[in-house]
């Protein structure tokens, strides 16, 4: 079984020391904050590095996947560890094996964002003058919006500056119904079309708990928006790919806008947008919202995706033979429990959340299907 | 339940039960494993980072600010700055406003006259409601403007989480999130958003926990008051060489006993009532970010500043006229306000206080920027809320009616520990969707107060302190 091997070599990852790199090998918790510690990162195949305690030598923070998170000692004695002897991940550090066959990616002269570019101070003031001038113009319009826009994606991902970059001062933050999480709504006009923007609360994942993990997850996968926008941090792409990675299980309308490209270009990582795209099968789309780079690109995309004249191939996943399995074996029960008509989720999608065993979802699920069936 | 389960899903749900028996491992780690492996093959696909310096900019910092040795200092600087920057920018425009608004004032009552309005009509537009409202806005606006951006400032450059991460183990001694710090910070600004900021807390019992303490974080509303009070009284008397600086140092006191009191319930809470393991806490911190200054000034003064000035003008002007309504009310000679006072009299003086004191709290429960002029309302016998021009004037207004520095320090103390004002109430409600704890917030701190204060005024008095 996966991450039993080494049992000798196992220690909890509270007791290594700062700078030390391991390799989770399991956590040992239960239910709740197993969730939470996977969903931020911490899974068993991944290499941790303790970077910091914090004054008081309590919460230490790591270095995971790219992000840098605090746990407690008892969180963080949950997880059980193995010191990594392997040398640096290639992908942190200059990555050979695969320049040999791709020297170089071609840096598409569109999409390359420079924060230094000449013009930038005067172009930002012009940009947001525009912007202002539209917006006001458009607040007295009525928009009658024919298409839904989700904005999903991690916490910490621009993801609110993308979406005050799209709408301007047309918004508004309300409560969702019944749950008082703040959502805000914005209206967007483009090629003469309305666009409803949902900003959803910044989340993990689709199968976490916790109440904005929730309106994000219910949001997207049973309002149906016509588009979903996966906001998503260029500077640490590996952990956002996750969340991207479960959207397009549930649905393939998703566009992947690429932010903080100004920040990824100062820090010299360079990402094969075009690469990425091919491995998801939907449209990245690089933005700096910031600087208010990529943004036309993105809505023509959204659009294109939400009108059809874009159609997209997502990325399947595939899991091991035995999850396989029982999946294949209560897939076609609950195909023929929901109606096609009412239920735009895929009974594979169901079927696995049902055995991944988060007790809302499933619980939520259940509801719905009820109510279908 | 089960009976209402169609057939063909009560058989998925049985068939899934078998599957999570027989399988050996975690079927939710092994699909998140397979998640990740996907991940990590895409992105070493697609993503090349040249060989990054370790030294990054947010290690840098992060050396720097979250260091045993410079940690805390820097967190002390940062917050006082803010503080500073705020007490000290507020005072022009203040002063401006209500010169401003005060100017309209007499202009108004010049026009209801010429228009033969009755005497209470002007009486409760102008003395009552629009009075109240003239001091909400020209004490209450600038600080909250400056304040807000001030801390957006803060989130937006990443520093935020920081302070959590410096201070958890406090938090965590006492059964809490170390968000609470920051939802603390918030509350100094406003309680009402303080309590809006509980939400960052994933888990519902620490949650709540922040939640019910933050009104023991005294709020921009109450520190004119705590102020000019500690100045008036206390640096005479307790520090007689006096100064700027001491004021400064009630105002430190005054938070530090705020900030003490809130570990000490929080710890009682999460032992008693809210009782529970501690939830999983993990928080991220990001990279440092340049904050984009002109949109943080904006949205933060949308946000917030309108928010919160918006909430408490609609509070402040019907309380300012039932105020008003109150002081002029007469029955066998007596108006009602100076009979609510003598009734509360007795209790007031058993904590160090009087009853107009009290009576003043008690009105001030809409907005606590109102507290201080209703009570040199009830004070004066004239019934109107004044602004007495000059500190002296004030000083002798207050010790004519018996005060002294043990009621100063009692009434700072009360101040800081009272229960949340209508605003903060309402909104504890709003989130909290229960009437049960709203109630609970409200009468909790007031036998705070009470005890506490208590505690002050007997001390004092074994102590000999007058």
């Amino acid at each position: 079984m996966p991450g039993r091997g080494n049992a000798a070599e196992e220690l909890p990852l509270s007791s290594v020391l700062p700078s030390v790199r391991c390799r989770i090998l399991r956590l040992v918790s239960k239910d709740e904050t197993r969730l939470r510690l996977l969903y931020i990162g911490f899974v068993p195949g991944v290499q941790v590095i303790p970077i910091r305690r914090s004054p008081t030598g309590d919460p230490t923070a790591y270095s995971v996947r790219g992000a840098i998170v605090a746990l407690r000692r008892e969180q963080a004695e949950k997880i059980l560890v193995s010191p990594d002897t392997e040398q640096p991940r290639n992908s942190e550090t200059g990555n050979n094996d695969l320049s040999s066959h791709r020297p170089s990616f071609p840096a598409p002269h569109t999409y390359l964002i420079t924060p230094d570019s000449p013009d930038n101070l005067t172009g930002r003031f012009r940009t947001g003058l525009n912007h202002l001038a539209r917006s006001i113009l458009l607040l007295r319009k009525k928009p009658a919006p024919k298409y839904t826009v989700a904005l999903a994606g991690n916490p910490n991902t621009g993801k609110s500056a993308l979406f005050n970059a799209l709408t301007g001062l047309n918004q508004h933050t309300g409560n969702w119904p019944g749950k008082t999480v703040k959502v805000a709504e914005g209206f967007v006009m483009h090629k003469g079309t309305w666009f409803r923007l949902v900003d959803l609360p910044g989340t993990y994942s689709l199968l976490a708990s916790s109440k904005e993990e929730e309106v994000a997850r219910d949001f997207i996968c049973f309002a149906a928006p016509d588009v979903t926008v996966v906001v998503a941090d260029a500077t640490c792409l590996e952990r956002n790919l996750d969340l991207i990675l479960e959207i397009l299980e549930v649905t393939p309308r998703v566009v992947v806008a690429l932010n903080l490209m100004d920040e990824a270009y100062r820090r010299k990582i360079s990402i094969d947008v075009f690469g990425l795209s091919s491995s998801l099968g939907v449209p990245v789309v690089p933005t700096a919202a910031r600087l208010g780079r990529g943004l036309k690109e993105l809505m023509n995309t959204i659009y294109g995706i939400a009108a059809g004249h874009i159609v997209t191939s997502p990325l399947q996943l595939k899991y091991d033979e035995h999850i396989e399995r029982i999946v294949s074996l209560i897939q076609s029960p609950i195909e023929k429990s929901i109606q096609k008509d009412s239920c735009k989720l895929s009974p594979r999608w169901i079927a696995l959340r049902i055995l991944d065993g988060n007790p809302q979802l499933k619980e939520e699920l259940y509801r719905r299907l009820m109510m279908s069936v | 339940m089960k009976n209402s389960i169609p057939h063909s899903l009560q058989d998925i749900m049985k068939v899934t039960e078998e599957a999570r028996v027989l399988s050996d491992s975690e079927v939710t780690c092994i699909i998140a494993k397979s998640v990740r492996e996907t991940s990590e093959k895409i992105y070493k696909e697609n993503v090349r980072s040249q060989a990054v310096d370790k030294r990054d900019l947010t290690s840098f910092l992060d050396d720097i600010l979250t260091s045993p040795v410079t940690g805390y200092m820097c967190m002390a600087l940062l917050l006082l700055a803010v503080f500073w920057i705020t007490l000290v920018g507020a005072n022009w425009p203040s002063s401006i406003l209500f010169e401003l608004l005060f100017a309209i004032e007499s202009r108004f009552v010049t026009f209801l006259n010429a228009c033969n309005a009755k005497e209470w009509f002007i009486g409760i537009t102008v003395f009552g409601a629009y009075r109240s409202l003239a001091w909400v806005i020209s004490v209450m606006l600038p600080p909250i403007a400056i304040f807000f951006p001030c801390f957006t400032l803060l989130e937006d450059l990443g520093y935020l989480p920081r302070i959590a991460f410096n201070l958890d183990t406090f938090f965590k001694r006492v059964g809490s999130h170390g968000k609470q710090a920051l939802t603390m910070c918030m509350g100094f600004g406003c309680n009402a958003a303080g309590v809006v900021a509980c939400r960052i807390i994933d888990s519902p019992r620490e949650r709540l926990i922040a939640l019910l303490t933050n009104t023991f974080v005294p709020c921009n509303g109450r520190f004119p008051a705590i102020i000019l009070v500690s100045s008036l009284f206390l640096k005479a008397s307790v520090f007689p060489t006096g100064g700027a600086g001491t004021t400064a140092l009630w105002l430190l006191f005054s938070i530090f006993l705020g900030v003490a009191v809130t570990f000490i319930v929080s710890y009682v809470l999460s032992s008693t009532v809210l009782k529970g393991i501690p939830s999983a806490f993990a928080i991220e911190l990001p990279p440092y970010r340049r904050p984009q200054i002109s949109k943080v000034l904006v949205r933060s003064f949308l946000d917030k500043t309108v928010f919160v000035l918006a909430r408490a003008a609609a509070v402040a002007a019907p309380a300012g006229a039932v105020t008003w309504l109150l002081a002029n009310t007469y029955t066998q000679g007596t108006s009602l306000l100076l009979r609510l006072a003598n009734a509360l009299g007795p209790m007031g003086r058993l904590i160090g206080l009087d009853g107009f004191i009290l009576t003043a709290f008690l009105l001030g429960l809409p907005a606590n920027e109102i507290v201080l002029p209703i009570l040199m309302m009830a004070y004066s016998s004239g019934g109107v809320m004044v602004d007495i021009s000059s500190l002296s004037a004030l000083h002798s207004l207050l010790v004519s009616c018996g005060w002294t520095a043990r009621t100063a320090l009692c009434f700072i103390a009360f101040s800081v520990l009272h229960y949340p004002c209508a605003t903060t109430l309402w909104t504890v409600w709003h989130e909290t969707q229960s009437f049960k704890w709203t109630v609970f917030s409200a009468l909790m701190p007031l036998v705070v107060a009470f005890f506490i204060c208590f505690l002050l005024a007997q001390g004092c008095a074994v102590l000999g302190i007058a």
